[in-house]
């Protein structure tokens, strides 16, 4: 026998809380005088239930799709984000060059007199290391922050190599003070942390948020400060 | 995140910001790739089939319309590719119900054996169900999509939405309930 109980097919969606108030009136003033409805209601919020936990269970989104859908955007129409960052024209996108103008002028000026000054004093053949100190941005939801201590043996020499290293690798995102922020993709963060150590010496390395996300990334914020000579 | 944020991303990424993007995939990557791998029961194709949404997503963003929900217009995308991977593998297909009859619910649910159906039972049974089917079962139970939404999603009528979560329901409960038997 087959009968139609009136707001058995709202059911589901009165449990997910999406129907409108009429319908919403409607399942309600049902469920007060049926108890088939009543029982329903209660098998659908265990189904919910029993759904979402296999879900929750499921492995998560593997990180490499992420970075796998990053290669191809630079493949697609539009403006390329590889040859936005390549060759010489990084320095032409607006946000490089809001970069190359804190590099401008985070070098300029009475830091540049400074470093000169600095650079004077050192021994020749001897090895510097540049302190890179942690950030003191907060974490975002999805995201963990690392803060790496990188240590160069020249500021000019080294802030460009290190720069190619985060256009390939990283979206740059703002900069505080000398501190330059970038956006690195988890699947690429070892590989970048190498390429950057390879510069100098990564001093030391902080998780300011577990990597618990699907597709979490590394705020990398850079900066260079003279330190002593070691 | 909010309609309100999704949408100021979605213009960003029409304006190619690769970090709205970025943002993008980490709020929808993981539904949308839930949602196609349950549907194409292929880990491979879905994660192809995850970064194909997304790609469309990066390409597609500058029209979107607003006619409908961020969520909604992304899901749409994903049923579309999903379904159409599934045509193009020939995967054996059932006839939708959407001509049946509600039935009774006189048979009386079992809410606590559906609850602690143990997550082998439960993948077997899901296997049972028409792509439709489980399409509908999790944008309802997982996504928490409206029957509306729904219907723009799959792209089929409201009171085919209404049905189909009916009779979803209704036959992984019955798929469900040899186990419970044994």
């Amino acid at each position: 026998m087959t009968s139609r109980h009136p707001v058995a097919d709202l059911l589901p969606f009165y449990a997910n809380g999406t129907l409108t108030d009429a319908e919403r009136a409607q399942v309600e003033a049902e469920l007060a005088s049926c108890a088939t409805c009543a029982t329903e209601l209660r098998a659908i919020a265990a189904l919910g239930t029993t759904l979402r936990a296999r879900a929750d269970a499921l492995p998560p989104v593997p990180a490499r799709i992420l970075d796998a859908t990053l290669a191809r955007l630079d493949s697609t129409p539009g403006r390329r984000f590889a040859e936005r960052l390549s060759g010489n024209a990084w320095w032409t996108i607006p946000a490089r060059y809001a970069i190359a103008a804190v590099l401008v002028l985070g070098f300029g000026g009475a830091a540049i007199a400074a470093y000169e000054a600095h650079e004077a004093a050192l021994t020749p053949g001897a090895t510097y290391v540049y302190r890179v100190p942690d950030t003191d941005r907060p974490a975002t939801d999805n995201r963990m922050e690392e803060a790496v201590d990188l240590g160069v043996r020249s500021p000019e020499h080294a802030i460009m190599p290190a720069m190619a290293i985060l256009a390939r690798n990283a979206t740059l995102v703002e900069r505080r003070g000398l501190v330059l922020t970038a956006d690195i993709p988890t699947a690429r963060l070892n590989a970048t942390i190498t390429q950057l150590a390879a510069l100098g010496t990564i001093r030391s390395r902080r998780f300011v948020r577990p990597a618990t996300g699907l597709v979490a990334r590394i705020r990398l914020s850079v900066v260079l400060e003279p330190m002593l000579n070691r | 995140m909010s309609e309100a944020e999704d949408r100021h991303l979605l213009e960003r990424i029409a304006r190619r910001d690769r970090l709205a993007f970025e943002a993008f995939f980490t709020t929808h990557g993981p539904g949308v790739h839930r949602f196609v791998r349950d549907l194409v029961r292929d880990e491979g194709l879905a994660e192809e089939l995850t970064s194909d949404v997304m790609v469309d997503v990066w390409r597609s963003a500058g029209r979107y319309g607003g006619r409908s929900r961020v969520r909604t217009w992304v899901f749409g995308i994903a049923h579309h590719k999903a379904i159409d991977a599934l045509r193009r593998r020939r995967l054996p297909t059932v006839p939708l119900d959407d001509a049946l009859e509600i039935p009774s619910l006189l048979d009386g649910p079992d809410a606590t054996a559906m609850h602690n159906a143990d997550r082998a039972q439960l993948d077997a049974a899901l296997r049972t169900l028409t792509p439709e089917h489980r399409a509908v079962l999790q944008l309802t139970y997982l996504e928490g999509f409206s029957q509306h939404e729904i219907a723009e999603v799959v792209g089929c009528p409201v009171a085919t939405v209404k049905t189909r979560a009916f009779y979803a329901k209704q036959r992984l409960r019955d798929a469900l309930a040899p186990a419970r038997a044994s």
